[in-house]
């Protein structure tokens, strides 16, 4: 069986084949391959979920939007653009790639920027979620069979130095998901370039002259999906005073209705005792809170306006504003703004300042495409840079 | 001062008195005295006529005193946590307007915990800082009344305005290999910190005497390290020449003026009898049975200042009248696309 440093010696000469497969050969394999994983009745997924179910702990119905949601943006024209784009890694070597346990199909996001520079990959996917990676690399392998020397996937716990310190020093490129511990620990391996996409959150902002039942629609399938474990997520909301009170009504209303169209997967006792606690204290706070089970959602509505941290399983608070929202404490730290009605220049400003790096409206805020450059980092760029 | 306050002394003191008739005046207390905390009676439905039970008064959660002010009278000390979480302004205030309660928990429970038999006045090292360096730290309050109860002469605190002073401390350790047992108060990561050192420093190995304990306490304080608490203990043992029964936990709070602690070289902690703890369930808030995990939640009658009834942000399980630490909830993490395998909760 090969190791993992035998693998990347393996990826780092596929750099010249990989670099003659033209872009129509590729896009043809990329898209019929993230079809066929889209498609919830296709032979792959059928295989595939089972595992994945048990894995990431999503009801089926959660891990199909979820994937379709993710997924759905990357294919056809925006796929075909990206590949068109980007500059192509010009040199030998390997890049490496450590995704994060949780949401499943993040893979997409890396592997098609390093697919168009033409960058070969190890993945190291999560011990908890080894199976997405290796399923849809062996999926595009079966379509373009070069690329099985080109991108390849292994699981393995993480920060073994025996493993690792030979990819960290090899790699052209080091791209890690990850906590604050894990980053460090790559840091201090001291790899020749390191892309950290540490961890986030994300918020929603709802106007004054919002359409406020579609904005809370929106915004729940924005809180829902992934069961609210992604940095896309939405965890809390600044909504205009004038109508917060009515917003956090309609956004308790519509995450019971998402609590049925996508049931809550499986929780950790951690998580539920995180959402008890922010339900007693805002009970405590005299606070007005909306919830059923721990699991199936709970908004808050906050008497301030300073953005705190969601426990999770669709917990989200309602900020009433009627200014920029105080987000200092948070720069670096926000991924995406989901958004209802007129978002005021300043507002915009704010958030753009504190390191946004997503606007959409509500309801489509996970639906990343192949354009959205993730910490507003250009990865394809990064995979084709010479080092 | 108030004759409740001397009712609980005496319990805590001498035993003398009813818990649950304690327990329960205190609960009524904490609802007349302390506005917030009515209020979350009121939501409840609940009133001091209605309590029938200690146990029924509902209990707060710590992250209130992040937020509201929790004082049943003028405070005469005032403590806060270090802030562990995101935002200098979400750390924890206990106003203290009954600091003497303070130091009677201490004097009953800390000498039998944690001292070694026969020892009132040992030599002690203290990793953790002085009062004069962090007033409003309540477990430096306990390090001082410690030193005043406990301390012989030559007792030091290693422990600088830059942090830890690891090689004041390894002179002292160095100077206390013979004689009686000595005691170190240290928290986990300040103990960390000192056994980098010792074991980086070309010293000749350290044994302390026979009896020697270590009061530790606490996590890492937000801070990662690639370490775990066995491994720490483990390590403390042999750097230090410690028995395997030297090293007593300790668990404490800012919002809690009570302490429980493990038996010297044990896991499981256990609360004095004036602290009683429950693991309750996090969907109902009821008590759920042994071996169960659960909310750690404490009645600790020397909170009577603030609010008794706390309902913690940690995960453990009872098991034969103790209770066994096993997490947090979730809140004070970033996590999005960072899940770890034991967070995500999967095999």
């Amino acid at each position: 069986m090969s190791t993992p440093e035998v693998t990347a010696r393996r990826l780092a000469a596929s750099a010249p084949a990989l670099r003659a497969i033209a872009d129509d050969d590729l896009l043809e394999a990329w898209n019929d391959t993230l079809a066929a994983f889209l498609d919830s009745t296709s032979p792959e997924r059928r295989t595939l979920d089972p595992d994945l179910l048990q894995a990431t702990g999503l009801s089926p119905a959660g891990l199909d939007r979820g994937l379709r949601t993710i997924g759905a943006g990357m294919a056809g024209e925006p796929a075909a653009a990206a590949l068109r784009r980007a500059p192509k890694q010009q040199r030998d070597g390997f890049s490496f790639v450590i995704l994060p346990a949780s949401p499943p199909g993040l893979l997409l996001q890396s592997l098609l920027p390093a697919l168009a520079a033409r960058a070969p990959v190890l993945f190291k996917s999560s011990r908890a979620e080894p199976f997405f990676a290796p399923a849809f690399l062996a999926a595009l392998g079966r379509r373009l069979p070069i690329l099985r020397d080109a991108c390849a996937a292994a699981t393995w716990t993480g920060g073994d130095l025996s493993i690792e310190a030979r990819l960290h020093a090899g790699a052209r490129l080091v791209a890690t998901y990850g906590n604050e511990s894990t980053i460090a620990s790559i840091e201090a391996a001291d790899p020749r370039r390191l892309i950290a996409f540490g961890p986030k959150l994300s918020v929603g902002r709802v106007g004054a002259d919002a359409d406020l039942n579609r904005a809370a629609r929106g915004m729940a399938l924005d809180v829902a999906l992934f069961d609210q474990r992604g940095c896309l997520s939405v965890e809390a909301v600044f909504v205009d005073r004038a109508v917060a009170g009515h917003f956090a009504d309609s956004l308790a209303g519509a995450l019971g209705e998402m609590a049925t169209e996508l049931p809550p997967g499986r929780s950790t006792a951690a998580e539920r005792a995180g959402v008890r606690l922010a339900r007693e204290d805002a009970d405590l706070r005299g606070l007005a809170w909306s919830g059923d089970a721990l699991d199936t959602g709970t908004v808050i509505l906050e008497d301030h306006a300073t953005l705190l941290l969601s426990p999770g399983l669709r917990t989200v608070r309602v900020h009433a504003t009627d200014s920029v929202p105080a987000l200092d404490d948070w720069t670096g730290r926000l991924q995406g703004i989901a958004f209802a009605g007129r978002m005021p220049a300043t507002v915009r400003r704010a958030f753009e300042q504190a390191g946004v790096s997503r606007f959409a409206p509500a309801g489509q805020l996970q639906a990343t495409d192949a354009a959205w450059r993730n910490g507003g980092i250009d990865l394809a760029a990064e995979f084709a840079a010479g080092s | 001062m108030n004759a409740l306050v001397q009712r609980i002394e005496r319990f805590i003191s001498t035993g003398e008195g009813s818990f649950d008739e304690l327990a329960s005046a205190a609960a009524r207390f904490g609802y007349e005295r302390v506005a917030p905390y009515r209020r979350l009676w009121e939501r409840r439905g609940l009133s001091p006529e209605s309590l029938d039970d200690w146990r029924a008064a509902p209990p707060a959660p710590t992250s209130a005193f992040k937020s509201l002010r929790l004082a049943a009278a003028e405070p005469r000390e005032v403590f806060r946590s270090s802030g562990t979480t995101r935002g200098a302004k979400r750390r924890s205030v206990h106003y203290h307007p009954f600091p003497d309660l303070y130091r009677t928990v201490i004097d009953a429970s800390f000498a039998a915990a944690c001292l070694p038999p026969g020892h009132a006045r040992l030599p002690i090292l203290s990793l953790i800082p002085d009062r004069a360096a962090v007033p409003d730290s309540s477990l430096s309050f306990m390090a001082a009344r410690v030193f005043e109860r406990h301390a012989a002469s030559g007792s030091a605190w290693a422990v600088s305005s830059d942090g830890i002073d690891v090689g004041k401390a390894r002179r002292w350790l160095q100077t206390h290999t013979d004689g009686e047992p000595v005691l170190i108060l240290a928290t986990a990561l300040a103990l960390v910190l000192l056994l980098d050192h010792l074991e980086s420093a070309p010293t000749s190995a350290i044994r302390l005497p026979a009896g020697s304990r270590v009061f530790e306490t606490g996590g890492f304080k937000g801070r990662r390290l690639e370490t775990t608490p066995e491994d720490v203990r483990r390590r403390a043992r042999s750097l230090l020449g410690l028995n395997r029964d030297a090293i007593v936990r300790e668990y404490g709070m800012t919002e809690l003026t009570s302490q429980a602690y493990s038996r010297p070289g044990g896991e499981l902690l256990r609360t004095p009898p004036w602290m009683p703890f429950r693991v309750l369930d996090p969907e109902t808030l009821e008590e759920v049975a042994e071996g169960r995990t659960g909310l750690l939640s404490f009645f600790d009658l020397a909170n009577l200042g603030s609010v008794c009834h706390v309902l913690t942000e940690d995960l453990g399980v009872a098991e034969g009248g103790a209770f066994r630490l096993l997490g947090r909830a979730t809140g004070a993490e970033l996590r999005g696309c960072s899940l770890t395998a034991e967070e995500l909760g999967a095999a």
